[in-house]
C-alpha cells in the first residue's frame, strides 16, 4: 500500500525529482496522524507550478492541520482544490476564505459525505463569506454533502454572498438535504431564487438531492425567466420524490418557456429502480408535460449546433 | 557511385528548392508555414510529391511534438492511444534523434501512456529530450514518476501525480 509519505520526495524535488514539475496531485491518507498533513504542507509549500490539489479521506477536522495544508495550498498557487471526504468543520472556514482570496484561484470543491457535518455556521461564517464576496476569479464552486440547509440562516448568507460573482460559472450544492418540512424548502428554494435571478454568469447549476419539494422548486423556477445565463440544472429528485403532472404544468412549463438560454433541465422525475417495467416502459411514464420541456430544450440545442 | 547518389541527392534538393511549394512564396516563409501545420498534416505533406519529402526531411521541423489542446491535430490522434503512440514515434523518426519536448497535454486517454512511448522510444530520443508534459487524464502513481524520472534524468518533466492508493 502506497501511503501520503511517498509524495515528499516528489514535493520536495529531491533526486531523481529534481526537475519534476507537479501538475495537479492527489493524496489519498489511510494512515498517518497530524504530523503526516504538518510534512505534507511543508513539503507542498515549496513546490512551484502545482496547479490541482486533491486530498482525499483525509481527516481534516483539526484548526492547526487546515490551516497548515490550506496555507501551503495558498503558498503553493494552487488554483484548483478538492476536499472529499475530509470531514471538514467550520474550524476550516477562515483558511478555505484565505484560499479563495488567493490570486487567480478558480476552483474549490468540497464534499463531506456525512450529512450530520455542518461547515457553515456561525462564528467563522462573515469571514468565508467576505472572501467569497470579494472573490474575482472564482468559476467552480461544489459544496456537496455539507448539510448546507441545517442553518438556513447562514445558507442565506453564503447563497447571497455569491451574488456577484462574476466569474462563477459552476455550483453545485447536490447531497444537502433539507429537514423535508415545507417552511424550510420554501425558504432554501426562495434563497436560491434570489440567486438565480440576479446571476449574470452562472452555466451550471447543480441542485440533485436537495429534497427541496414543490415549495422549494416553485420559486426557482419562477426565478428562472428573470435569468439570462443558466444553461444546466439539474434537480436530481432523490428516491420517493417525483413531481405531479400539474406541477409540470403550472410551474416548470412555463418557466422553461420563459428562458432564453437553458438547455438541460436534468433529474425531474425519479423512476423507481425496482419498478418491475423496463426502459422502454420508463420513457413512456414520462409526463407529456416534460416531454414539451425536453422538446423545447432538444430544439435550442439543435438550433445552437445548425448556428455552430 | 557516391558520386552518383551526392549527384542525386543534389538533384533532388534542387528540385524541391525551386518547386513551387505554395506559389511564389519565399523559402523561409513557406517553411515558417509548414512549421506551423499541425503533427499529422506535416506528416502527411511529406506524401505530397518527392520535393515536399526533401524538404520536410529536415529535423528541425520534427524537434517539437505539439498535442496539446490547441495543436490541431485531428482528434482521433488524441483519443485513441495506439493512432497517438502512432504519430508520436513517427515525428521521433523524423526528428533524427533531435527530439526537443513533447506536449502530450491535449491527448484524453487515461493509459499510462507516456511510459509506453517510453518503453518504445530510442535511448538517443530519450537523451534529446528536455521537456515532457504528460497526458493529464491520468495520473501517474510515485513508482511510475520514479520510473518516468529516471528514464529522462535530464528532461523537465510535467505531469499528475496520485499518492496514497486504498486498498
Amino acid at each position: 500500500m502506497l501511503r501520503a509519505v511517498e509524495a515528499l520526495p516528489l514535493l520536495g524535488c529531491e533526486p531523481p525529482f529534481a526537475l519534476l514539475t507537479i501538475n495537479d496531485l492527489i493524496v489519498y491518507f489511510v494512515e498517518g496522524g497530524e504530523q503526516a498533513f504538518l510534512n505534507l504542507a511543508s513539503a507542498l509549500s515549496g513546490h512551484k507550478g502545482m496547479e490541482k490539489l486533491f486530498i482525499h479521506t483525509a481527516p481534516l477536522g483539526a484548526r492547526a492541520t487546515v490551516d497548515a495544508l490550506l496555507d501551503a495550498a495558498i503558498s503553493a498557487g494552487i488554483k484548483d482544490a478538492c476536499f472529499g471526504g475530509c470531514g471538514l468543520t467550520p474550524t476550516a472556514l477562515p483558511a478555505l476564505g484565505r484560499l479563495l482570496h488567493s490570486p487567480g484561484f478558480a476552483s474549490l470543491k468540497v464534499w463531506n459525505g456525512h450529512q450530520d457535518a455542518a461547515i457553515f455556521e456561525s462564528p467563522s461564517m462573515p469571514v468565508f463569506c467576505e472572501a467569497l464576496r470579494n472573490s474575482k476569479s472564482l468559476r467552480r464552486l461544489w459544496l456537496m454533502g455539507v448539510n448546507l440547509w441545517a442553518d438556513i440562516a447562514a445558507a442565506s448568507q453564503l447563497i447571497a454572498a455569491m451574488e456577484g460573482l462574476t466569474a462563477l460559472r459552476e455550483l453545485s450544492i447536490e447531497g444537502n438535504c433539507t429537514d423535508v418540512t415545507p417552511e424550510t424548502q420554501r425558504a432554501a428554494g426562495e434563497c436560491l431564487a434570489r440567486f438565480i435571478a440576479c446571476s449574470t454568469s452562472l452555466r451550471v447549476l447543480n441542485l440533485a438531492n436537495n429534497r427541496l419539494g414543490d415549495p422549494g422548486m416553485t420559486p426557482i423556477f419562477q426565478a428562472l425567466g428573470r435569468n439570462t445565463c443558466l444553461e444546466k440544472l439539474n434537480f436530481g429528485l432523490v428516491n420517493g420524490e417525483h413531481i405531479s403532472a400539474e406541477f409540470a404544468h403550472d410551474v416548470v412549463l412555463p418557466a422553461v418557456r420563459a428562458t432564453t438560454r437553458l438547455r438541460e433541465l436534468n433529474g425531474l422525475q425519479w423512476v423507481d429502480a425496482d419498478d418491475d417495467a423496463d426502459e422502454e416502459d420508463d420513457e413512456e411514464e414520462l409526463l407529456p408535460e416534460l416531454q414539451e420541456v425536453e422538446d423545447i430544450l432538444a430544439a435550442r440545442r439543435r438550433a445552437d449546433e445548425e448556428a455552430a | 557511385m557516391l558520386t552518383r547518389r551526392v549527384a542525386r541527392v543534389h538533384g533532388l534538393r534542387e528540385a524541391a528548392l525551386s518547386l513551387p511549394l505554395l506559389g511564389p512564396l519565399p523559402g523561409d516563409l513557406v517553411k515558417l508555414i509548414l512549421r506551423l501545420l499541425p503533427l499529422d498534416r506535416r506528416l502527411r505533406a511529406r506524401e505530397v510529391c518527392r520535393g515536399w519529402r526533401f524538404f520536410l526531411n529536415d529535423a528541425s521541423f520534427w524537434t517539437h511534438v505539439d498535442l496539446s489542446p490547441s495543436c490541431g491535430v485531428n482528434p482521433r490522434f488524441l483519443d485513441s492511444w495506439r493512432r497517438g503512440l502512432a504519430l508520436l514515434r513517427a515525428a521521433c523518426v523524423c526528428a533524427k534523434g533531435g527530439l526537443q519536448s513533447v506536449d502530450l497535454s491535449g491527448v484524453t486517454y487515461c493509459t499510462p501512456f507516456v511510459l509506453q512511448w517510453l518503453d518504445s522510444a530510442s535511448a538517443v530520443d530519450k537523451a534529446s529530450l528536455r521537456d515532457l508534459v504528460a497526458p493529464p487524464p491520468r495520473r501517474l502513481d510515485v513508482e511510475q514518476v520514479t520510473a518516468l524520472c529516471r528514464a529522462l534524468p535530464l528532461c523537465r518533466e510535467r505531469c499528475g501525480v496520485e499518492c496514497g492508493v486504498e486498498c
